[in-house]
């Protein structure tokens, strides 16, 4: 919250500009109302001549015009501030998520988690626009108007403070008292509701077997009855804010009328300007209106603020040492002894791996076994609980991130493409490639022909809202995207997933190849193409179970010869693989 | 995607479906409306008697406690028009709510599961609060945008000819400009739009990469795209801005000119005495007034753009989940004999319904069968409503008393239809059911279902602790039973390894555990449930060697006391089997045990890839 605050500190002026008109825009409304009520008054004198009153008259033109003015222009500077602060927030929020991701490891947790966290950016940005501004501007427009009445009569001025602090204070104050446990509550319904939905869809066949739908449907009837209670106490507090702003907006020209009679009774006031004074100061509150609602703003925008903290103000996995030891010759990954446990439970153990350039390695296991962390703690996103992973010989822990990771070409399980051409996908991997060595780590990962059927070639947009790539594509790109990248290492998650059985043969075969200036890692718990791989590690229940050539491991009992008979049978109730488009 | 106007009407219908509370705000916020006229007279008399008649404060006192009184109503009148919205709002944007969430329930467990609309309905239904401003607060005030200013109007005419016709001529002019900027606008600012979108979903698109970034160590290259970006960002949306503020422009200007002109030509016949000053104060005060339901109509249109927005999400996900003919098995169709209860509302156990109106064919009450059920399936056609074939053809299968029996067939034969068959989602056109030779419908048998235990291929974790989620098959089991049954299925070393043990929370805030981990939870489920019957649908991803030693293990000892039906993936599986059936185009083609199968040489044999192959040692 503070941040965001402090966000807006570095913009004093646009700041003070946004405040400043929106001031004007009152105070133009007030100028508007009194200076009508002048004219009216003067004008009830019957004056000799018109001319007394063309000020006047020219005044209301005026403040007429510049309201309108004035208004359009504050919205367009406040706009403009606001979009400064979402853009900084952005930039800070990203600086602070970079040592943090990935977030965790289950990627579905974390997709929700990202959408909720820009949510509540959204949520802060709003901040300025709804608090910090009409704050500022009611400050003046109560200054202003207080200044000017005290010029008339004193105990109008004391009045209008009065109700001035009660408007802008006193009542926001008290609404929010009253609204936060109310919006407490209703976000804690809200998210049982939610969840409590969630099971009974996606739990459907197994409430009805075990005879409990009835009780989850009824369980959420019981949720919306108690929403639709608290949502009457709301609606009531909602009214009560209007009610009482405008009471009290409604009053002041009451109020400062009954101050100011006894001064014009006593001849200290002119009569003349009882009805400027009434008809002017109503026009005030009108920059105590937003006021109550930006009270209420206050404690949503301080829970988004809470959780925003939260999520960035994790530690991060990884740091980089104090004094980088600087990056070694060989390009050999080494884990020893490596154990890892997360969210309280082991995950890895014992491990021993070696990978280097010249050596394809193949990891193999259930979905769940490691595989993944282990690719994890190759490309240092997180440390082992024990053991080492090194680099050339070197602990990774004393190596800069950049310098261990500039050594890999990963392809990740989940792929991520960018809204962006395919070429500005691949050039993240070497920037200022060349289109050749795109087309041709395209065509290695067997995505030529069809990156030039598409509509613009290298240029076209793919990602999310792009041109639709499948899911197999998709994938090829990513592995074309680690081949560009040459790096003397690719790690390699599941990286066929999607492939149909002849395209991730090719592909495989590619990738496999014996190379001297390449090594490859290989987590799979597909068996297919690793007949020639230098070695095959099986994990089972986080430990190496067997390791060993696929010759030998063949022959043994043992797991692996579980995984390939279950994958000889037809039995895998997978449907056929449609060949990649 | 349905239209904004749709969408609009679509609101208003269903706000309609309900008047009572936005009759009152719109009644309400009239009477405030119209109070502004006494309102006005009052402090006019309270001025003029101040100002011209020279009059102290005790005098005017009576008009002054009248004038508080006016002020008073009107606050009241105004809370009462507010309130009344809201709960106007609440109450179309709960009925949606309902609406969307009764239409996914009904479309049946067996859809349900399969369907992803778990996620995106339940973020759907979260968009509902953003169309409760727009019957709270837009509605109620665009009919007070018709009502008020004309009666307000009629009475400045009365007062004074001239002002009424401004403020009658200045008035209809604020929608006619606003229509105009509207359309003349409405083009560039849709190119706008989707610029702007584009750039925002790059800011996320950035967020959810930052995996890939760093390990192609481009993170920080990105924070200054990020900033270039985040300009671009700025000034596209300031450029839509310019467009869209115009409106309100003209409308404060059309405002506080029709009140300006108003105040001047009163103030200048004031001054040639053509008109008194009660008059022109009462007009000038009731100008503004004129105005007011249109400006604030224009602070709630932000409000109601995205409650329309809402809408139609909405509606658009309405559109999708109504039901189609090629709907996959929804609850039991009316049509079924001695089915009580409107569709989509299944006779369930617990509410007794079903009990008593269960058809006459029930599997008989009493003990359970303490050897596990034997069930025969006699010449059973089944087929999935909007399909055009039967899913099961004729098919006869045998099961128990207790034992393994293991389904398998190519994908498509109709193994889950036979799962579905047996749990009451699929019902049968033709063939009879028998359990111990008694006719069962489970399709309407409640008596039934609390015979079986069923574990799909990814059992769900629902929202509660390790304890809650075992019982859910049993609510009221104490947890020394449901131990007890956690260590026959082999799961008790497993769950008390978890961060809390049996307390550990699981679901959507919980623990997450893997395909095979909810599979030993699911089977100790059944093993709570002590059920007669249990249907198993193996996953298909490799396990690692406990856990499968672990099911294996626990669906063995299952199966000594029930009858175990496992749709079957594994080979070891089938082998241990006591009998197998080989399921193809929804008939049973084969059946035995795997060695006689295996020689055989027929659809089991080549399934395995027995065929042409020595068989491979026991692992």
């Amino acid at each position: 919250m503070r941040a965001a605050l402090r966000l807006l500190s570095g913009h004093p002026w646009r700041l003070a500009a946004a405040a400043a008109l929106a001031s004007a825009m009152v105070l133009a409304g007030v100028g508007l109302l009194s200076t009508s009520g002048y004219l009216i008054a003067r004008a009830a004198l019957h004056p000799d001549t018109v001319l007394a009153l063309m000020v006047a008259v020219t005044g209301v033109r005026f403040f007429g015009l510049a309201r309108a003015g004035v208004r359009y222009a504050e919205r367009l500077v406040s706009h403009d501030l606001t979009l400064r602060v979402l853009a900084a927030l952005r930039r800070r929020v990203y600086a602070r998520l970079v040592p943090l991701a990935p977030l965790t490891l289950h990627q579905h947790r974390s997709a929700d988690l990202l959408g909720r966290l820009i949510a509540d950016v959204d949520e802060l940005q709003t901040v300025v626009l709804k608090l910090v501004v009409p704050m500022l501007a009611a400050v003046l427009v109560a200054a202003v108007t207080v200044a000017l009445v005290a010029l008339m009569s004193l105990p109008a001025a004391t009045v209008t403070l009065a109700l001035f602090l009660a408007s802008g204070l006193a009542l926001p104050g008290l609404l929010a008292l009253i609204e936060r446990p109310l919006g407490r509550r209703e976000a804690a319904l809200h998210a049982r509701r939610r969840v409590l939905l969630l099971d009974t869809l996606q739990g459907a066949q197994e409430l009805w077997v075990y005879g409990r739908s009835a009780d989850y449907r009824a369980r959420l009837a019981e949720l919306d009855a108690l929403l639709g209670r608290l949502a009457a106490r709301r609606a009531r507090l909602e009214g009560l804010r209007d009610g009482a702003g405008t009471l009290l907006g409604l009053a002041a020209p009451w109020a400062a009328v009954v101050a100011a009679l006894p001064q014009v009774s006593s001849g200290t006031l002119a009569p003349l300007l009882l009805v400027p004074l009434a008809l002017g100061v109503g026009g005030a509150f009108e920059a105590t209106a937003p006021l109550a609602e930006a009270f209420e703003r206050w404690a949503r925008t301080r829970a988004a603020a809470a959780r925003i903290e939260q999520v960035l103000g994790q530690p991060p996995r990884v740091r980089d040492p104090r004094q980088p030891v600087s990056p070694p010759e060989g390009s050999g990954l080494r884990m020893s002894g490596v154990g890892f446990d997360y969210g309280g439970r082991p995950v890895l153990e014992a491990i021993d791996l070696t990978v280097a350039p010249g050596r394809r390695v193949a990891v193999v296991g259930a979905s769940g076994s490691g595989k993944s962390t282990l690719l994890r703690l190759l490309e240092r996103f997180a440390d082992p609980t024990c053991g080492t992973v090194a680099l050339g010989g070197i602990d990774l822990r004393s190596l800069r991130q950049e310098d261990v990771r500039a050594r890999l070409g990963v392809v990740p399980q989940q792929v991520t493409l960018f809204q962006a051409s395919v070429r500005a996908n691949l050039a993240i991997a070497r920037p200022g490639a060349p289109d050749d060595a795109l087309w041709k780590a395209l065509a290695a990962a067997a995505l030529d022909k069809r990156v030039a059927e598409l509509p613009n070639g290298l240029d076209t947009v793919v990602g999310e809202h792009g041109s639709q790539l499948s899911m197999g594509e998709r994938q090829r790109l990513a592995i074309a995207r680690a081949l560009l990248k040459g790096a003397p290492l690719l790690l390699l998650d599941e990286p066929t997933a999607h492939l149909d059985a002849v395209t991730e043969q090719r592909v495989l075969g590619t990738l496999l190849e014996r190379r001297n200036d390449r090594g490859v890692l290989l987590a799979t718990h597909r068996l297919a193409g690793l007949e020639d791989v230098d070695e095959i590690v099986v994990l089972d229940g986080g430990r190496v179970a067997q390791r060993g050539t696929h010759p030998a491991l063949a022959d043994e009992p043992g797991p692996y010869r579980r995984f390939l008979e279950a994958e000889r049978t037809g039995l895998d109730a997978d449907p056929p693989r449609v060949p990649s488009a | 995607m349905p239209g904004a106007t749709e969408a609009r009407r679509a609101l208003l219908a269903r706000a309609r479906r309900h008047p009572g509370w936005l009759v009152v705000s719109v009644v309400a916020g009239t009477l405030a409306g119209l109070v502004a006229i006494p309102q006005a007279r009052l402090l006019t008399a309270v001025l003029n008697g101040g100002f011209l008649l020279g009059r102290d404060l005790p005098a005017l006192s009576g008009a002054l406690v009248w004038l508080l009184a006016a002020v008073v109503f009107r606050a009241a009148a105004i809370y009462l028009s507010t309130s009344a919205g809201h709960r106007a709002g609440e109450r179309v944007a709960r009925d949606l709510r309902s609406e969307v969430t009764a239409r996914l329930l009904g479309r049946g467990p067996a859809y349900l599961e399969h369907h992803a609309s778990g996620k995106l309905s339940a973020e759907v239904l979260e968009g509902t609060g953003r169309i409760e401003p727009y019957v709270a607060r837009f509605l109620p005030q665009a009919a007070l945008t018709v009502i008020v200013p004309v009666l307000v109007a009629l009475y400045v005419l009365h007062l004074d000819p001239i002002s009424g016709v401004i403020l009658l001529v200045t008035g209809p002019l604020v929608p006619l400009f606003l229509w105009l900027l509207g359309t003349l606008a409405e083009q560039r600012a849709q190119r706008q739009w989707r610029a702007l979108s584009i750039l925002s979903a790059q800011a996320l698109d950035a967020l959810q990469g930052l995996e890939t970034l760093r390990l192609f160590g481009r993170a920080t290259d990105h924070e200054q795209a990020m900033a270039r970006g985040g300009e671009r960002y700025r000034r596209t949306t300031l450029d839509v801005l310019k467009v869209a503020f115009l409106s309100g422009f003209a409308l404060e200007l059309l405002a506080m000119l029709g009140t300006a002109m108003v105040a001047v030509t009163v103030g200048l016949r004031l001054a040639t005495g053509e008109l008194s000053f009660s008059v022109a104060l009462t007009t000038l005060l009731l100008a503004p007034e004129f105005y007011l339901p249109f400006r604030q109509l224009g602070a709630h249109h932000h409000a109601s753009m995205e409650g329309v927005a809402a809408a139609r999400d909405l509606l658009a996900h309405l559109a999708q989940e109504a039901p189609t003919p090629a709907a996959v098995a929804p609850e039991p169709a009316a049509g079924t004999p001695g089915r009580r209860g409107p569709p989509g509302h299944p006779a369930d156990a617990s509410t007794g319904r079903g009990a008593a109106a269960a058809s006459t064919r029930q599997a008989p009450a009493g003990p359970q069968n303490a050897a596990g059920l034997r069930i025969a399936l006699r010449r059973i056609h089944a087929r999935y409503p909007g399909a055009d074939h039967d899913a099961l053809r004729g098919l006869d299968l045998e099961l128990g008393p207790a034992g393994i029996t293991a389904l398998v067939g190519p994908t498509g034969a109709g193994k889950s239809s036979v799962a579905r068959l047996l749990i009451g989602t699929l019902a049968a056109r033709s063939g009879t059911l028998l359990a111990d030779g008694a006719p069962v419908d489970p399709t309407t048998s409640d008596r039934w279902r609390q015979r079986l235990a069923f574990v799909p291929q990814r059992p769900h974790l629902f929202e509660g602790t390790v304890l809650d989620n075992l019982r859910l098959g049993d609510p009221v089991a104490d947890r020394n039973t449901v131990v007890e049954a956690a260590r026959r299925a082999e799961a008790d070393a497993f769950i008390r390894a978890l961060p809390q043990g049996y307390d550990t929370p699981l679901g959507e805030n919980g623990l997450d555990l893997s395909g095979g981990e909810r599979q030993r939870l699911a089977i100790a489920r059944a093993f709570v449930r002590d059920a007669e019957l249990v249907i198993l649908d193996e996953i298909t991803a490799h396990l690692d060697t406990r856990t499968e030693g672990a099911l294996a293990h626990a669906v063995k000892r299952l199966s000594k006391r029930s009858t175990v039906l496992v749709i079957a993936h594994r080979l070891s599986t089938v082998r241990a089997a006591d009998r197998i059936a080989v399921l193809v185009d929804g008939v049973v083609l084969e059946t035995g045990r795997h060695a006689e199968l295996t020689a055989r040489g027929g659809w089991y044999a080549r399934l395995t890839g027995a065929a042409g192959r020595t068989t491979v040692e026991a692992s």
